[in-house]
């Protein structure tokens, strides 16, 4: 038996015995062949306009009777032959066969036949009998396929092949194309600006070859292309940075060595004490790794972070069920659509993932509303909603309360992690429950008592500090959208045009969702749940502000909802034809893929260090004895992650400014009071750098003056001695003797 | 038995050991790392998950990871609020524990081998 016996056999021996014994006593074989089955009605919700079987690989037998098509795990169609409305045989790649049945449902494709084959099928089909079929197999008890009978499939299986390369290719492209990026040669726009023809010519492969598989329904293949996307868009800064990028990350691994070093909790250092659980784990991990700071998961984080989200949002958009290409599609136009930069080594973005499980099992395996009380809002919208059906996923005996405390963990986890993840996921949970999207109203109730018992005893520290200043900001949504929007456009050109970008970006996006709705709603498909899901977060600045920063959390917790959505919408443009389905989804992603460029990395100039820069603050780690104040001009450079508590660290942001401005002598002076505020006497060093110079050009200069003009002044100050200079990072101490002499 | 109920046990089996041996070698590297870090976000859920025998390759990954974060959180958190800060300790207890769940997935996927 040769290789290629052996293989047909164990690809086509088990259908073929599988229909060998679906066939009824007399039944006569007259064709037996092999095809792929594109698009299939037999197992979809009768429901919805456009159903769709598992397309693949399947034996397919002609009797006197009925058409029968079997997989690997047995039949799977059967089709009386007078069934069937309409049959057309038509010639596919190199030679191919296409078989097209019009059937009650829709339609049916099954390409990769032998041509001859096809129009056997065709032709009998059309009929509603087999006529003058070619060959009567009899009646076997063992079917065998006949030589010709692959012919068809490899044209088939090498357009799968090639499709399927493309994406490594694509990547491997990308990242070459990187590898010559330059931190300097990043600007005002951030990365586009400096992506050489290369990498857009990968991106242009990559959105190609995903709107191919999606057209030609290869949904295993769209998937590969969709893992192969968060790589290059979300490992993009890999090649390009010296050393970790982005501020907050060297923070956070500053606190993760503090636990490491420490192994306690003081809840009095700061926020981020009273919620430890992201930082105790990291901690953990970091010296599980055995690697010197958790730096060393930074790099990939968020490609690991985008790759975690997927499955929980594939289940999400599978749980409103329909066409099954919307699972690749939402997760396409997420990961094309998720640029607020909130995966980076952090709490929020591990639990963004959590919060994405406990969703994925709440709408899988607990959805609907049949043991839901009866709700008390808008009897019109609860008699809409309630003609839903429920989700249906399969579980094995005892699986049900298995899956249920897997999510009530996670639930339970993000409390001690993340101050804000727990109340957008409550939000989101108790409206489903109210909008009878879900039954499980114990599980809100357990979250709303553990974040309760979590502010009252743990974290009473931050609370009893802040409750002033929280409750000034409860509801005060004109103030929350002034310091999250209007306060954010500004700065150089470039970075006026990256916030406009990001502002009409969103707004885009809400809007194309808000038509998917709108769509689904009109066409009977489930819907609700998406749009609790997406609609919930928006109560979030109600709440308070976050830091001038709650309108992108309110992005990212709606995006999964708003991303089915906006995928469902697409998918009704696309309709079910190859040529009009793959350009809508290309056409769709170069719009996304050119406002994420801008939107994702509009700011990173500012956020990627050189290793010269964080080579000078590293030095300052170094030699700064306990107790000593570290003053930067901003918040963007690569520090504080050593000596967490041990030195602290002080920016000029709230430095107020007289009318005129400072002159040099008055600034050097307002920078001593910075460094000597309450007195302590302590060493004070003064650092700025390349990339504090850049948050200057890039978001204008701050109230107290430039970081240039800073420089000059500390240079001048007798109250200051310059200790370290190079081109990217400068160091002052300020003087022992000052104020004293 | 199934092809997709039967890879979690031995291949979590074999990280879970990796990720010991490694611990006590405490040789830093790069493959090291990423060992950790993959084990450390789905190991310890994929010990349970894989117990429930899914289908779904997407359910198994997503309940894998939520609980693996889950688990790891409460362990660390016990360490900084409760017992003492040992991470050596804390691995520990989390690799025994996917082995555990490992070698209970492997022995019952080969006893409905042997059965089927």
């Amino acid at each position: 038996m040769t290789y290629a016996s052996r293989a047909v056999a164990l690809v086509f021996g088990p259908p073929l015995r599988a229909i060998a014994d679906w066939l009824a006593p007399g039944e006569r074989v007259l064709l037996l062949t092999v095809g792929r089955q594109r698009r299939g009605v037999l197992e979809g919700r009768s429901r919805e306009r456009t159903t769709w079987s598992r397309p693949g690989l399947r034996a397919f037998a002609l009797t006197d009777r009925r058409l029968l098509g079997a997989r690997r795990n047995g039949v799977r169609l059967e089709l009386p032959l007078s069934a069937v409305r309409a049959a057309r045989a038509r010639r596919g790649a190199l030679g191919s066969g296409v078989l097209e049945l019009g059937l009650p449902q829709g339609a049916l494709v099954v390409e990769g036949l032998p041509g001859a084959d096809a129009e056997t099928l065709a032709a009998a089909l059309a009929q509603g009998s087999p006529g003058d079929s070619p060959t009567d197999l009899g009646s076997p008890t063992a079917l065998h396929l006949h030589r010709g009978s692959l012919a068809g499939l490899a044209p088939v299986l090498l357009a799968d092949l090639a499709t399927l390369l493309l994406a490594p290719a694509a990547l491997v492209i990308w990242f070459a194309a990187l590898q010559g990026v330059r931190i300097g040669e990043v600007g005002d726009v951030g990365l586009v600006g400096a992506l050489p023809l290369s990498a857009i010519v990968a991106l242009l492969a990559l959105t190609a070859g995903f709107a191919l598989a999606l057209a030609r329904d290869r949904l295993g293949v769209a998937v590969v292309y969709v893992v192969v996307l968060v790589v290059a868009l979300y490992g993009a800064l890999v090649p390009i940075e010296e050393v970790s990028s982005f501020n907050v990350t060297w923070r956070h691994t500053g606190i993760a060595q503090y636990l490491a070093q420490v192994g306690t909790v003081d809840p009095d250092i700061d926020a981020y004490f009273n919620w430890p659980g992201f930082f105790a784990a990291l901690a953990l991990a970091t010296k599980a790794a055995g690697v010197r700071d958790a730096l060393a998961f930074a790099a990939w984080w968020p490609v690991a972070m985008n790759l975690l989200y997927l499955p929980p949002l594939a289940m999400i958009a599978r749980s409103v069920g329909g066409d099954a290409r919307l699972v690749p599609l939402t997760l396409w136009i997420f990961v094309l659509s998720n640029w607020v930069g909130q995966d980076y080594l952090s709490p929020q973005a591990l639990h963004f993932g959590l919060f994405l499980v406990v969703l994925a099992v709440v709408l899988t395996w607990f959805g609907g509303s049949e043991r839901g009380a009866r709700p008390r809002v808008a009897r019109r919208l609860r008699a809409a909603i309630a003609s839903e059906p429920g989700a249906v996923a399969r579980l094995p005996r005892g699986g049900r309360a298995a899956v249920l405390l897997v999510a009530l963990a996670a639930a339970l986890a993000i409390v001690p992690s993340h101050q804000l993840t727990p109340f957008s996921l409550l939000l989101v949970l108790v409206a489903l429950v109210a909008l009878r999207r879900t039954w499980l109203r114990g599980l809100p109730l357990i979250l709303a008592v553990a974040i309760f018992a979590w502010l009252v005893f743990a974290a009473v520290s931050y609370l009893s500090g802040n409750i002033d200043e929280l409750r000034a900001q409860f509801g005060q949504l004109e103030q929350t959208l002034a310091s999250n929007v209007g306060e954010r456009v500004g700065g150089s050109a470039g970075h006026a045009l990256v916030v406009r970008a990001r502002l009409l970006a969103a707004g885009l996006l809400w809007i194309a969702a808000l038509a998917g709705a709108a769509h689904r709603l009109r066409s009977g498909r489930r819907t609700w749940s998406l749009v609790v899901l997406a609609a919930a977060p928006f109560g979030l600045p109600l709440v308070q502000p976050y830091g001038g920063e709650i309108v992108l959390r309110v992005y990212l917790f709606a995006l999964p909802a708003m991303a089915a959505l906006v995928a469902s919408l697409a998918l009704a443009a696309a309709g079910t034809r190859p040529l009009r389905s793959g350009s809508v989804v290309f056409a769709l992603t170069l719009a996304l893929l050119g406002s994420f460029l801008v939107t994702r990395y509009g700011n990173a100039r500012i956020w990627l260090f050189s290793r010269e820069e964080a080579s000078v603050v590293d030095r300052v780690y170094d030699v700064a004895a306990p107790g000593s104040i570290l003053v930067a001009p901003s918040t963007a450079l690569p520090w504080q992650h050593r000596r967490y508590a041990e030195l602290k660290h002080r920016n000029l942001s709230q430095l107020e400014a007289p009318p005129g401005g400072f002159g040099e002598r008055a600034l050097a002076r307002a920078v001593l009071q910075v460094v000597d505020d309450k007195g302590e006497g302590a060493d004070g060093y003064v650092i700025t750098t390349r990339s504090t110079r850049a948050y200057d050009a890039l978001f204008g200069r701050a109230r107290w003056g430039s970081v240039v003009r800073l420089e000059r002044a500390l240079d001048a100050s007798p109250s200051f001695l310059p200790i370290i200079t190079r081109r990217d990072g400068r160091v002052w101490m300020a003087a022992p003797d000052r104020g004293r002499g | 038995m199934r092809l997709a109920n039967a890879w979690p046990g031995p291949v979590l089996l074999g990280v879970a050991l990796a990720v010991a041996v490694t611990a006590l070698l405490d040789e830093p590297s790069t493959g090291r790392t990423l060992l950790v870090s993959v084990f450390l976000l789905l190991g310890p859920g994929l010990a349970v998950v894989g117990l429930l025998e899914l289908e779904d390759p997407w359910a198994l990954l997503a309940l894998a990871f939520g609980l693996s974060v889950a688990l790891d959180t409460a362990v660390a958190l016990v360490l900084v609020y409760i017992t003492g800060w040992s991470p050596g300790a804390g691995l520990a207890v989390l690799v025994v524990g996917s082995a555990g769940g490992a070698l209970a997935q492997t022995f019952r996927a080969s006893r409905a081998g042997g059965a089927g």
